[in-house]
Protein backbone atom coordinates (compact mmCIF):
# COMPACT_ATOMS: atom_id res chain seq x y z
CA UNK A 1 0.00 0.00 0.00
CA UNK A 2 1.40 3.15 -1.10
CA UNK A 3 0.44 6.75 0.33
CA UNK A 4 0.53 8.15 -2.97
CA UNK A 5 -1.54 6.04 -4.31
CA UNK A 6 -4.73 6.10 -1.42
CA UNK A 7 -4.59 9.73 -2.27
CA UNK A 8 -4.42 9.88 -6.11
CA UNK A 9 -7.54 6.98 -5.58
CA UNK A 10 -8.86 9.04 -3.87
CA UNK A 11 -8.83 12.10 -5.67
CA UNK A 12 -9.65 10.53 -9.02
CA UNK A 13 -13.17 9.42 -7.45
CA UNK A 14 -14.05 12.45 -5.93
CA UNK A 15 -12.46 14.54 -9.12
CA UNK A 16 -16.59 15.28 -9.96
CA UNK A 17 -16.38 17.58 -6.25
CA UNK A 18 -15.68 20.83 -7.38
CA UNK A 19 -15.34 24.68 -6.05
CA UNK A 20 -18.68 26.46 -5.42
CA UNK A 21 -19.76 29.52 -7.62
CA UNK A 22 -20.02 32.05 -4.61
CA UNK A 23 -17.80 30.56 -1.78
CA UNK A 24 -15.99 33.74 -0.82
CA UNK A 25 -18.96 36.05 -1.08
CA UNK A 26 -20.93 33.95 1.39
CA UNK A 27 -17.87 33.75 3.70
CA UNK A 28 -17.76 37.33 4.11
CA UNK A 29 -21.36 37.92 4.49
CA UNK A 30 -21.16 34.98 7.22
CA UNK A 31 -18.53 36.89 8.66
CA UNK A 32 -20.80 39.86 9.20
CA UNK A 33 -23.06 37.89 11.13
CA UNK A 34 -22.30 37.70 14.64
CA UNK A 35 -24.60 34.98 15.41
CA UNK A 36 -25.18 31.02 13.62
CA UNK A 37 -28.47 29.27 13.98
CA UNK A 38 -28.72 26.64 16.79
CA UNK A 39 -29.50 23.36 16.02
CA UNK A 40 -31.67 21.81 18.32
CA UNK A 41 -30.31 19.38 20.93
CA UNK A 42 -31.54 15.46 22.04
CA UNK A 43 -30.55 14.28 25.02
CA UNK A 44 -27.52 12.86 25.23
CA UNK A 45 -28.20 9.10 25.85
CA UNK A 46 -31.17 8.57 23.23
CA UNK A 47 -28.83 9.84 20.66
CA UNK A 48 -25.71 7.41 22.18
CA UNK A 49 -28.75 4.81 21.86
CA UNK A 50 -29.81 5.55 18.65
CA UNK A 51 -26.25 5.44 17.16
CA UNK A 52 -25.96 2.25 18.31
CA UNK A 53 -23.64 0.98 15.34
CA UNK A 54 -24.08 -2.37 14.27
CA UNK A 55 -19.59 -3.60 15.14
CA UNK A 56 -20.54 -6.88 13.86
CA UNK A 57 -22.83 -10.21 14.26
CA UNK A 58 -21.94 -12.88 16.84
CA UNK A 59 -23.04 -16.62 16.48
CA UNK A 60 -24.57 -16.71 20.05
CA UNK A 61 -24.85 -15.35 22.99
CA UNK A 62 -22.93 -16.63 25.98
CA UNK A 63 -22.22 -16.11 29.65
CA UNK A 64 -18.32 -15.28 28.95
CA UNK A 65 -18.99 -11.34 26.94
CA UNK A 66 -15.74 -10.12 27.61
CA UNK A 67 -14.32 -13.74 26.38
CA UNK A 68 -16.21 -12.51 22.67
CA UNK A 69 -14.02 -9.91 22.31
CA UNK A 70 -10.39 -11.33 23.02
CA UNK A 71 -9.70 -11.21 19.51
CA UNK A 72 -9.38 -7.84 19.39
CA UNK A 73 -6.19 -6.18 18.51
CA UNK A 74 -5.43 -3.30 20.90
CA UNK A 75 -7.70 -4.42 23.95
CA UNK A 76 -7.97 -8.70 23.49
CA UNK A 77 -4.98 -9.34 26.24
CA UNK A 78 -7.06 -7.31 28.79
CA UNK A 79 -10.03 -8.86 28.23
CA UNK A 80 -8.94 -12.01 27.90
CA UNK A 81 -7.65 -11.04 31.34
CA UNK A 82 -11.04 -10.26 32.62
CA UNK A 83 -12.96 -12.90 31.28
CA UNK A 84 -10.77 -14.93 33.95
CA UNK A 85 -11.49 -12.65 36.77
CA UNK A 86 -14.98 -10.89 36.60
CA UNK A 87 -17.15 -12.42 38.55
CA UNK A 88 -20.15 -13.73 36.93
CA UNK A 89 -23.70 -12.24 37.76
CA UNK A 90 -26.14 -13.46 35.50
CA UNK A 91 -28.58 -10.81 36.93
CA UNK A 92 -31.32 -9.87 34.60
CA UNK A 93 -33.46 -6.89 35.14
CA UNK A 94 -36.77 -6.22 33.37
CA UNK A 95 -38.93 -3.25 32.69
CA UNK A 96 -42.26 -4.56 31.48
CA UNK A 97 -44.51 -2.73 29.02
CA UNK A 98 -45.68 0.53 30.70
CA UNK A 99 -49.48 -0.57 32.62
CA UNK A 100 -52.93 0.96 30.64
CA UNK A 101 -54.08 3.01 33.57
CA UNK A 102 -58.02 3.15 31.35
CA UNK A 103 -59.62 0.15 31.30
CA UNK A 104 -59.95 0.44 28.02
CA UNK A 105 -57.38 2.17 26.24
CA UNK A 106 -58.41 3.94 23.16
CA UNK A 107 -57.07 3.05 19.72
CA UNK A 108 -54.17 5.45 18.62
CA UNK A 109 -55.59 8.37 16.57
CA UNK A 110 -52.45 9.35 14.55
CA UNK A 111 -48.88 7.84 14.08
CA UNK A 112 -47.27 9.66 16.60
CA UNK A 113 -49.35 8.27 19.13
CA UNK A 114 -49.17 5.17 17.53
CA UNK A 115 -45.29 5.62 17.96
CA UNK A 116 -45.45 6.74 21.60
CA UNK A 117 -47.93 3.36 22.41
CA UNK A 118 -45.29 1.41 20.90
CA UNK A 119 -42.20 3.07 23.33
CA UNK A 120 -44.41 2.03 26.00
CA UNK A 121 -45.25 -1.33 25.25
CA UNK A 122 -41.37 -1.75 24.82
CA UNK A 123 -40.11 -4.56 27.41
CA UNK A 124 -36.73 -3.75 28.15
CA UNK A 125 -34.64 -6.66 29.91
CA UNK A 126 -31.10 -6.41 30.97
CA UNK A 127 -28.79 -8.79 32.06
CA UNK A 128 -25.22 -8.17 34.22
CA UNK A 129 -23.38 -10.99 32.86
CA UNK A 130 -19.93 -10.10 34.58
CA UNK A 131 -18.48 -7.48 36.72
CA UNK A 132 -14.63 -7.10 37.53
CA UNK A 133 -13.89 -4.17 40.23
CA UNK A 134 -10.90 -2.72 42.19
CA UNK A 135 -10.10 0.02 43.08
CA UNK A 136 -9.71 2.18 40.23
CA UNK A 137 -11.57 0.85 37.73
CA UNK A 138 -14.69 -1.37 37.04
CA UNK A 139 -15.43 -3.83 33.94
CA UNK A 140 -18.88 -4.95 33.02
CA UNK A 141 -20.20 -7.03 30.26
CA UNK A 142 -24.23 -7.07 29.90
CA UNK A 143 -26.46 -8.54 27.35
CA UNK A 144 -29.60 -6.25 26.12
CA UNK A 145 -32.61 -8.17 24.88
CA UNK A 146 -34.21 -7.63 21.83
CA UNK A 147 -32.27 -4.58 21.49
CA UNK A 148 -30.81 -4.05 17.67
CA UNK A 149 -32.45 -1.72 14.88
CA UNK A 150 -35.80 -3.13 13.74
CA UNK A 151 -36.99 -1.04 10.33
CA UNK A 152 -41.08 -0.62 9.61
CA UNK A 153 -41.63 0.80 6.24
CA UNK A 154 -44.53 3.05 6.06
CA UNK A 155 -46.50 5.33 2.73
CA UNK A 156 -47.37 8.54 2.93
CA UNK A 157 -46.70 11.60 5.65
CA UNK A 158 -46.75 10.57 9.14
CA UNK A 159 -49.52 12.08 10.98
CA UNK A 160 -49.25 13.75 14.25
CA UNK A 161 -47.86 16.19 16.39
CA UNK A 162 -43.83 15.35 15.33
CA UNK A 163 -41.31 17.60 16.43
CA UNK A 164 -39.01 17.11 13.46
CA UNK A 165 -35.40 18.21 13.91
CA UNK A 166 -33.83 18.35 10.73
CA UNK A 167 -35.48 19.03 7.29
CA UNK A 168 -33.24 19.84 4.65
CA UNK A 169 -34.48 19.59 0.68
CA UNK A 170 -33.23 16.81 -1.48
CA UNK A 171 -33.25 13.30 -0.68
CA UNK A 172 -32.31 11.74 2.34
CA UNK A 173 -31.25 8.45 0.40
CA UNK A 174 -29.01 10.20 -1.78
CA UNK A 175 -26.20 10.98 0.96
CA UNK A 176 -27.75 9.70 4.12
CA UNK A 177 -28.22 5.87 5.19
CA UNK A 178 -28.63 3.90 8.31
CA UNK A 179 -25.05 3.22 9.46
CA UNK A 180 -25.12 -1.02 9.38
CA UNK A 181 -23.32 -3.47 8.10
CA UNK A 182 -26.15 -4.76 6.21
CA UNK A 183 -25.94 -3.69 2.80
CA UNK A 184 -29.41 -5.07 2.47
CA UNK A 185 -31.22 -3.03 4.83
CA UNK A 186 -29.64 -0.48 3.40
CA UNK A 187 -30.84 -1.13 -0.19
CA UNK A 188 -33.97 -1.69 1.35
CA UNK A 189 -34.13 2.03 3.06
CA UNK A 190 -33.22 3.59 0.10
CA UNK A 191 -35.52 1.65 -2.37
CA UNK A 192 -38.75 2.88 0.10
CA UNK A 193 -37.65 6.12 0.53
CA UNK A 194 -36.49 6.67 -3.15
CA UNK A 195 -40.38 5.70 -4.67
CA UNK A 196 -42.44 8.94 -5.93
CA UNK A 197 -44.73 10.50 -3.59
CA UNK A 198 -43.97 10.24 0.24
CA UNK A 199 -42.68 7.60 2.62
CA UNK A 200 -41.21 7.19 5.55
CA UNK A 201 -39.57 4.82 7.97
CA UNK A 202 -39.22 3.63 11.62
CA UNK A 203 -36.36 2.41 13.24
CA UNK A 204 -36.67 1.06 16.80
CA UNK A 205 -33.77 0.13 18.86
CA UNK A 206 -32.03 0.21 22.31
CA UNK A 207 -28.73 0.52 23.82
CA UNK A 208 -26.53 0.53 26.99
CA UNK A 209 -25.29 4.86 27.08
CA UNK A 210 -21.77 5.25 27.91
CA UNK A 211 -20.22 5.49 31.02
CA UNK A 212 -21.65 4.59 34.68
CA UNK A 213 -22.55 5.89 37.67
CA UNK A 214 -22.81 5.61 41.59
CA UNK A 215 -26.07 6.08 43.13
CA UNK A 216 -24.83 8.98 45.25
CA UNK A 217 -24.28 10.18 41.60
CA UNK A 218 -20.27 9.90 41.36
CA UNK A 219 -19.77 9.83 37.99
CA UNK A 220 -17.43 6.47 36.32
CA UNK A 221 -15.77 8.31 33.41
CA UNK A 222 -15.98 5.49 30.33
CA UNK A 223 -12.61 4.32 29.31
CA UNK A 224 -13.24 1.83 26.64
CA UNK A 225 -16.66 -0.21 25.57
CA UNK A 226 -17.46 -2.42 23.13
CA UNK A 227 -20.46 -4.12 21.67
CA UNK A 228 -21.92 -6.94 19.27
CA UNK A 229 -25.34 -7.40 18.15
CA UNK A 230 -25.91 -11.25 18.09
CA UNK A 231 -27.90 -13.25 15.67
CA UNK A 232 -31.28 -12.67 17.96
CA UNK A 233 -31.57 -9.30 17.83
CA UNK A 234 -29.90 -8.87 21.35
CA UNK A 235 -27.09 -6.90 21.90
CA UNK A 236 -23.86 -7.98 23.89
CA UNK A 237 -21.06 -5.49 25.48
CA UNK A 238 -18.77 -4.23 27.84
CA UNK A 239 -17.61 -1.18 29.17
CA UNK A 240 -14.86 -0.26 31.33
CA UNK A 241 -14.73 2.66 33.35
CA UNK A 242 -12.68 4.73 36.04
CA UNK A 243 -13.22 5.02 39.59
CA UNK A 244 -12.30 8.45 40.72
CA UNK A 245 -10.30 9.03 43.96
CA UNK A 246 -12.50 9.12 46.89
CA UNK A 247 -14.75 6.40 46.32
CA UNK A 248 -13.90 3.86 49.10
CA UNK A 249 -12.00 1.35 47.87
CA UNK A 250 -13.45 -1.02 49.97
CA UNK A 251 -16.94 -1.37 50.09
CA UNK A 252 -19.28 -2.76 47.24
CA UNK A 253 -20.04 0.16 44.39
CA UNK A 254 -23.58 0.76 43.67
CA UNK A 255 -24.08 1.40 40.28
CA UNK A 256 -26.22 2.92 37.61
CA UNK A 257 -26.53 2.27 34.05
CA UNK A 258 -28.85 4.38 32.09
CA UNK A 259 -30.34 2.10 28.84
CA UNK A 260 -31.98 4.67 26.02
CA UNK A 261 -34.42 3.37 23.94
CA UNK A 262 -36.97 5.13 20.83
CA UNK A 263 -37.85 5.28 17.32
CA UNK A 264 -36.84 8.37 15.04
CA UNK A 265 -38.44 8.84 11.93
CA UNK A 266 -37.41 9.77 8.58
CA UNK A 267 -39.72 10.94 6.51
CA UNK A 268 -38.76 11.51 2.23
CA UNK A 269 -41.06 13.67 0.92
CA UNK A 270 -41.02 14.96 -3.17
CA UNK A 271 -39.22 18.03 -2.25
CA UNK A 272 -36.97 17.46 1.03
CA UNK A 273 -36.97 14.90 3.66
CA UNK A 274 -37.36 15.51 7.49
CA UNK A 275 -36.03 13.49 10.96
CA UNK A 276 -37.66 13.09 14.20
CA UNK A 277 -36.93 11.22 17.36
CA UNK A 278 -40.41 9.74 19.36
CA UNK A 279 -39.61 8.56 23.05
CA UNK A 280 -41.66 7.82 26.05
CA UNK A 281 -43.31 10.71 27.39
CA UNK A 282 -43.13 8.93 30.90
CA UNK A 283 -39.45 8.15 31.06
CA UNK A 284 -38.02 10.17 28.18
CA UNK A 285 -36.83 7.09 26.58
CA UNK A 286 -34.64 6.34 29.40
CA UNK A 287 -34.43 3.25 31.85
CA UNK A 288 -32.01 3.45 35.05
CA UNK A 289 -30.80 -0.12 35.89
CA UNK A 290 -29.64 -0.35 39.20
CA UNK A 291 -26.99 -2.99 40.77
CA UNK A 292 -24.05 -3.66 43.28
CA UNK A 293 -20.61 -4.90 42.11
CA UNK A 294 -18.56 -6.43 44.35
CA UNK A 295 -14.51 -5.16 44.86
CA UNK A 296 -13.32 -8.76 43.64
CA UNK A 297 -9.69 -7.35 42.73
CA UNK A 298 -7.30 -4.56 44.28
CA UNK A 299 -4.67 -2.72 42.81
CA UNK A 300 -1.00 -2.32 43.60
CA UNK A 301 0.39 0.66 43.44
CA UNK A 302 4.21 1.69 42.57
CA UNK A 303 5.79 4.95 42.01
CA UNK A 304 9.07 6.60 40.41
CA UNK A 305 10.58 9.90 40.01
CA UNK A 306 13.36 10.85 37.59
CA UNK A 307 15.16 14.08 36.82
CA UNK A 308 17.07 15.02 33.73
CA UNK A 309 19.52 17.53 33.19
CA UNK A 310 19.80 17.82 29.31
CA UNK A 311 22.69 19.99 27.51
CA UNK A 312 19.97 22.26 26.70
CA UNK A 313 17.67 23.31 29.48
CA UNK A 314 15.08 23.37 26.53
CA UNK A 315 15.05 19.48 26.87
CA UNK A 316 15.64 19.01 30.70
CA UNK A 317 12.71 17.99 32.86
CA UNK A 318 11.67 16.02 35.68
CA UNK A 319 8.94 13.35 35.51
CA UNK A 320 6.73 11.12 38.59
CA UNK A 321 5.05 8.21 37.73
CA UNK A 322 2.32 6.43 39.37
CA UNK A 323 1.19 2.94 38.40
CA UNK A 324 -1.80 0.77 39.45
CA UNK A 325 -1.00 -2.81 38.78
CA UNK A 326 -4.11 -5.29 38.13
CA UNK A 327 -4.19 -8.46 36.83
CA UNK A 328 -5.75 -6.96 33.99
CA UNK A 329 -3.89 -3.96 33.18
CA UNK A 330 -1.52 -1.41 34.59
CA UNK A 331 -2.99 2.07 34.22
CA UNK A 332 -1.25 5.53 35.65
CA UNK A 333 0.29 8.52 34.25
CA UNK A 334 3.41 10.03 34.29
CA UNK A 335 3.56 13.88 35.15
CA UNK A 336 6.18 15.85 33.49
CA UNK A 337 7.60 19.33 34.46
CA UNK A 338 9.25 20.39 31.12
CA UNK A 339 10.61 23.58 29.94
CA UNK A 340 7.98 26.57 27.90
CA UNK A 341 9.06 25.27 24.62
CA UNK A 342 7.56 21.92 25.78
CA UNK A 343 4.66 23.22 26.74
CA UNK A 344 3.75 25.41 24.14
CA UNK A 345 4.41 22.66 21.26
CA UNK A 346 1.73 20.80 23.29
CA UNK A 347 -0.76 23.59 23.14
CA UNK A 348 0.13 24.17 19.49
CA UNK A 349 0.04 20.45 18.74
CA UNK A 350 -3.31 20.11 20.36
CA UNK A 351 -4.54 23.09 18.61
CA UNK A 352 -3.40 21.66 14.90
CA UNK A 353 -0.91 24.40 14.56
CA UNK A 354 2.07 24.05 11.94
CA UNK A 355 4.78 24.04 13.92
CA UNK A 356 3.94 21.78 16.71
CA UNK A 357 5.84 19.05 16.00
CA UNK A 358 9.52 20.37 15.14
CA UNK A 359 10.18 20.23 18.90
CA UNK A 360 11.59 16.38 19.79
CA UNK A 361 9.71 15.77 23.39
CA UNK A 362 8.80 12.68 25.51
CA UNK A 363 5.91 11.45 23.58
CA UNK A 364 4.69 8.42 25.12
CA UNK A 365 6.11 5.44 27.46
CA UNK A 366 6.83 2.16 27.02
CA UNK A 367 6.43 -0.34 30.09
CA UNK A 368 9.43 -2.81 30.25
CA UNK A 369 9.21 -5.66 32.52
CA UNK A 370 12.77 -6.89 32.87
CA UNK A 371 13.86 -7.27 28.95
CA UNK A 372 10.03 -7.85 28.00
CA UNK A 373 8.66 -4.23 26.94
CA UNK A 374 4.74 -3.21 26.82
CA UNK A 375 3.26 -0.96 24.32
CA UNK A 376 1.36 1.77 25.58
CA UNK A 377 -2.58 0.57 24.54
CA UNK A 378 -4.58 3.55 25.56
CA UNK A 379 -2.16 6.05 26.46
CA UNK A 380 -3.37 9.70 26.22
CA UNK A 381 -1.76 12.85 26.16
CA UNK A 382 -2.94 16.19 27.90
CA UNK A 383 -1.53 19.33 29.17
CA UNK A 384 -3.05 20.26 32.75
CA UNK A 385 -3.65 23.80 34.16
CA UNK A 386 -0.01 24.19 35.13
CA UNK A 387 1.57 22.87 32.64
CA UNK A 388 2.54 19.60 33.50
CA UNK A 389 1.91 17.81 30.56
CA UNK A 390 0.29 14.46 31.73
CA UNK A 391 1.06 11.35 30.09
CA UNK A 392 -1.63 8.33 30.68
CA UNK A 393 -0.51 4.74 30.62
CA UNK A 394 -2.66 1.70 29.88
CA UNK A 395 -0.60 -1.48 29.24
CA UNK A 396 -1.29 -5.15 29.38
CA UNK A 397 -0.48 -6.87 32.48
CA UNK A 398 2.93 -7.68 32.56
CA UNK A 399 4.80 -10.85 33.89
CA UNK A 400 5.16 -10.91 37.20
CA UNK A 401 8.18 -10.86 39.30
CA UNK A 402 10.69 -8.82 36.79
CA UNK A 403 11.86 -5.06 38.03
CA UNK A 404 9.57 -2.76 36.14
CA UNK A 405 10.92 0.40 34.57
CA UNK A 406 9.19 3.54 32.05
CA UNK A 407 11.41 4.42 29.11
CA UNK A 408 10.41 7.56 27.41
CA UNK A 409 9.69 7.37 23.81
CA UNK A 410 11.03 10.56 21.62
CA UNK A 411 10.89 10.67 17.70
CA UNK A 412 13.90 8.91 17.37
CA UNK A 413 13.03 6.41 19.27
CA UNK A 414 13.18 4.38 22.93
CA UNK A 415 15.41 6.99 25.40
CA UNK A 416 16.89 3.81 27.83
CA UNK A 417 18.99 6.01 29.72
CA UNK A 418 16.00 8.07 30.87
CA UNK A 419 14.26 5.22 32.35
CA UNK A 420 12.02 5.22 35.50
CA UNK A 421 12.79 2.81 37.83
CA UNK A 422 8.68 1.47 39.47
CA UNK A 423 9.20 0.55 43.19
CA UNK B 1 0.54 37.06 10.24
CA UNK B 2 2.59 39.52 9.19
CA UNK B 3 1.12 39.14 5.63
CA UNK B 4 -2.31 39.67 6.04
CA UNK B 5 -2.80 42.48 8.31
CA UNK B 6 -3.27 44.82 6.10
CA UNK B 7 -6.18 47.26 5.04
CA UNK B 8 -9.80 45.05 4.42
CA UNK B 9 -9.70 45.25 1.03
CA UNK B 10 -6.29 43.12 1.19
CA UNK B 11 -7.83 40.64 3.68
CA UNK B 12 -10.41 39.94 1.00
CA UNK B 13 -8.25 39.63 -1.57
CA UNK B 14 -6.20 36.87 0.28
CA UNK B 15 -9.82 35.63 1.43
CA UNK B 16 -10.26 35.05 -2.23
CA UNK B 17 -7.01 33.50 -3.11
CA UNK B 18 -7.15 30.57 -0.54
CA UNK B 19 -10.82 30.00 -1.55
CA UNK B 20 -9.60 29.47 -5.62
CA UNK B 21 -6.43 27.73 -4.55
CA UNK B 22 -7.96 25.24 -1.92
CA UNK B 23 -11.84 24.86 -1.99
CA UNK B 24 -11.65 21.73 -4.26
CA UNK B 25 -9.25 19.64 -1.83
CA UNK B 26 -10.90 21.33 1.52
CA UNK B 27 -14.30 20.09 0.33
CA UNK B 28 -12.91 16.68 -1.13
CA UNK B 29 -11.44 15.74 2.67
CA UNK B 30 -14.48 17.53 4.16
CA UNK B 31 -16.66 14.94 1.98
CA UNK B 32 -14.55 12.04 2.95
CA UNK B 33 -14.71 13.17 6.47
CA UNK B 34 -18.74 13.59 6.46
CA UNK B 35 -20.03 11.86 3.88
CA UNK B 36 -22.35 13.92 2.59
CA UNK B 37 -21.73 16.80 0.10
CA UNK B 38 -24.01 19.34 1.97
CA UNK B 39 -22.51 19.05 5.33
CA UNK B 40 -18.71 19.11 3.81
CA UNK B 41 -19.79 22.42 1.58
CA UNK B 42 -20.82 24.34 5.12
CA UNK B 43 -17.82 22.58 6.22
CA UNK B 44 -15.30 24.22 4.07
CA UNK B 45 -17.50 27.27 4.32
CA UNK B 46 -17.12 27.69 8.30
CA UNK B 47 -12.99 26.95 7.68
CA UNK B 48 -12.86 29.85 5.15
CA UNK B 49 -14.61 31.91 7.87
CA UNK B 50 -12.16 30.71 10.52
CA UNK B 51 -9.52 31.17 8.33
CA UNK B 52 -10.64 34.92 7.94
CA UNK B 53 -11.45 35.40 11.14
CA UNK B 54 -7.96 34.43 12.44
CA UNK B 55 -6.05 35.63 9.63
CA UNK B 56 -3.96 38.40 12.11
CA UNK B 57 -2.62 34.74 13.96
CA UNK B 58 -1.39 32.95 11.00
CA UNK B 59 2.65 33.11 10.63
CA UNK B 60 3.46 33.23 6.95
CA UNK B 61 6.30 30.79 7.62
CA UNK B 62 4.30 27.71 8.44
CA UNK B 63 1.99 26.41 5.26
CA UNK B 64 -0.73 27.47 4.72
CA UNK B 65 -2.72 24.45 3.22
CA UNK B 66 -1.69 22.28 6.12
CA UNK B 67 -2.87 25.40 7.85
CA UNK B 68 -6.25 25.55 6.73
CA UNK B 69 -6.46 21.37 5.91
CA UNK B 70 -6.27 21.68 10.11
CA UNK B 71 -8.82 23.72 10.45
CA UNK B 72 -11.35 21.55 8.41
CA UNK B 73 -10.38 18.28 9.69
CA UNK B 74 -11.00 20.23 13.52
CA UNK B 75 -13.95 21.59 11.81
CA UNK B 76 -15.31 18.43 10.74
CA UNK B 77 -14.40 16.72 14.27
CA UNK B 78 -16.86 19.31 15.76
CA UNK B 79 -19.61 18.93 13.37
CA UNK B 80 -19.53 14.76 13.80
CA UNK B 81 -19.19 15.65 17.34
CA UNK B 82 -22.85 17.48 17.05
CA UNK B 83 -26.24 15.75 18.45
CA UNK B 84 -27.32 15.83 14.95
CA UNK B 85 -24.51 13.77 13.41
CA UNK B 86 -24.63 11.46 16.63
CA UNK B 87 -28.16 9.96 15.58
CA UNK B 88 -28.51 10.36 11.47
CA UNK B 89 -25.96 7.45 10.82
CA UNK B 90 -24.06 8.06 7.31
CA UNK B 91 -22.87 5.51 5.20
CA UNK B 92 -22.48 6.04 1.52
CA UNK B 93 -22.69 3.34 -1.19
CA UNK B 94 -20.75 3.17 -4.74
CA UNK B 95 -23.47 4.27 -6.85
CA UNK B 96 -24.00 8.10 -4.34
CA UNK B 97 -20.46 8.81 -4.76
CA UNK B 98 -20.36 12.30 -7.20
CA UNK B 99 -19.99 11.16 -10.57
CA UNK B 100 -16.16 11.46 -10.98
CA UNK B 101 -14.97 14.37 -13.64
CA UNK B 102 -11.90 12.05 -14.70
CA UNK B 103 -11.40 8.83 -15.41
CA UNK B 104 -10.78 6.65 -12.68
CA UNK B 105 -10.80 2.89 -12.31
CA UNK B 106 -13.10 0.48 -10.09
CA UNK B 107 -10.67 0.20 -7.38
CA UNK B 108 -10.56 4.15 -7.09
CA UNK B 109 -14.34 4.02 -6.53
CA UNK B 110 -14.07 0.96 -4.14
CA UNK B 111 -11.20 2.45 -2.16
CA UNK B 112 -12.85 5.96 -1.82
CA UNK B 113 -16.04 3.80 -0.25
CA UNK B 114 -13.87 1.40 1.99
CA UNK B 115 -12.17 4.94 3.71
CA UNK B 116 -14.91 6.67 3.97
CA UNK B 117 -16.40 3.68 6.15
CA UNK B 118 -13.73 3.54 7.78
CA UNK B 119 -14.85 4.27 11.84
CA UNK B 120 -13.95 7.96 12.55
CA UNK B 121 -10.97 7.23 14.67
CA UNK B 122 -9.06 5.27 12.01
CA UNK B 123 -10.11 7.77 9.34
CA UNK B 124 -8.84 10.73 11.09
CA UNK B 125 -5.13 8.77 10.73
CA UNK B 126 -5.91 8.03 7.42
CA UNK B 127 -6.98 11.37 6.12
CA UNK B 128 -4.15 13.16 7.87
CA UNK B 129 -1.23 10.33 7.33
CA UNK B 130 -2.33 9.27 3.95
CA UNK B 131 -3.80 12.06 2.40
CA UNK B 132 -2.85 14.83 4.70
CA UNK B 133 0.54 13.40 4.21
CA UNK B 134 1.44 14.02 7.88
CA UNK B 135 4.44 11.71 9.14
CA UNK B 136 3.77 9.09 12.31
CA UNK B 137 5.42 11.49 14.79
CA UNK B 138 3.11 14.87 13.41
CA UNK B 139 0.02 12.49 13.15
CA UNK B 140 -0.17 11.26 16.29
CA UNK B 141 0.62 14.49 17.94
CA UNK B 142 -2.01 16.28 15.81
CA UNK B 143 -4.68 13.54 17.04
CA UNK B 144 -3.49 13.78 21.17
CA UNK B 145 -2.67 10.01 20.75
CA UNK B 146 0.78 7.63 21.43
CA UNK B 147 2.41 6.70 18.10
CA UNK B 148 1.33 2.99 19.12
CA UNK B 149 -2.08 4.37 19.09
CA UNK B 150 -1.94 5.75 15.84
CA UNK B 151 -0.07 2.42 14.65
CA UNK B 152 -2.61 0.47 15.93
CA UNK B 153 -5.48 2.78 14.40
CA UNK B 154 -3.81 2.56 11.15
CA UNK B 155 -2.95 -1.30 10.88
CA UNK B 156 -6.83 -1.18 11.37
CA UNK B 157 -7.48 0.72 9.36
CA UNK B 158 -5.43 -1.63 6.56
CA UNK B 159 -6.89 -4.67 7.65
CA UNK B 160 -10.35 -2.81 6.85
CA UNK B 161 -8.90 -1.76 3.30
CA UNK B 162 -6.41 -4.47 2.55
CA UNK B 163 -8.73 -6.39 0.21
CA UNK B 164 -9.62 -2.90 -1.79
CA UNK B 165 -6.09 -2.14 -2.36
CA UNK B 166 -5.29 -5.09 -3.45
CA UNK B 167 -3.39 -4.35 -6.62
CA UNK B 168 -3.56 -0.36 -5.86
Amino acid sequence: MRQDNIKRSLDARLSGIQAGQNTAWQVLLAAQQKEKPIKKKLSFALAATLALILAGVALAAGLDVFGLFKKDEVRGKQLEQLSEVAQTYAQTTTFPAQEEKAPEKEAPQDEYQRLIALQQAQTIEFTLQQAYANDKSISLSYTLKDAAHKVSYHEGVPSGNFEWLHEDNGRWADTHMLNTDDAELNRKVATHLNQPGSHYIVTQSAGVGDGASLTDGTDLPIRDSQIKILEDGSVQGYMTCRIPDGVSADKPLEVELIIGYGSMVICQEETGHKTAIVSNPADKGMKRIHFTVARSGKTTSLSGALTHEANSPEDSYTAQAQVFLSPVNVIGAVTIKGSQVWVDSWQAAFEMQDGATTVDRIYDYVLYAGEQPYANRGGSISLANNGDIVIGLDFDAPASGQPLTLRPVYRDGEAPGEAIPLQ
Amino acid sequence: MGAICGQDSTKVQWLEDIVKRYETPLKRICFLYLRDLSLAEDAVQETFLKAYQAADTFRRESSEQTWLMRIAINTCKDMRRGTWFRYVERTITLDMLPEPAQPCTEDDSLLTIEVMKLPRKQLEAVLLYHYQGMTVYETAQALGITAPSLSARLKKAYDKLRSTLKGA
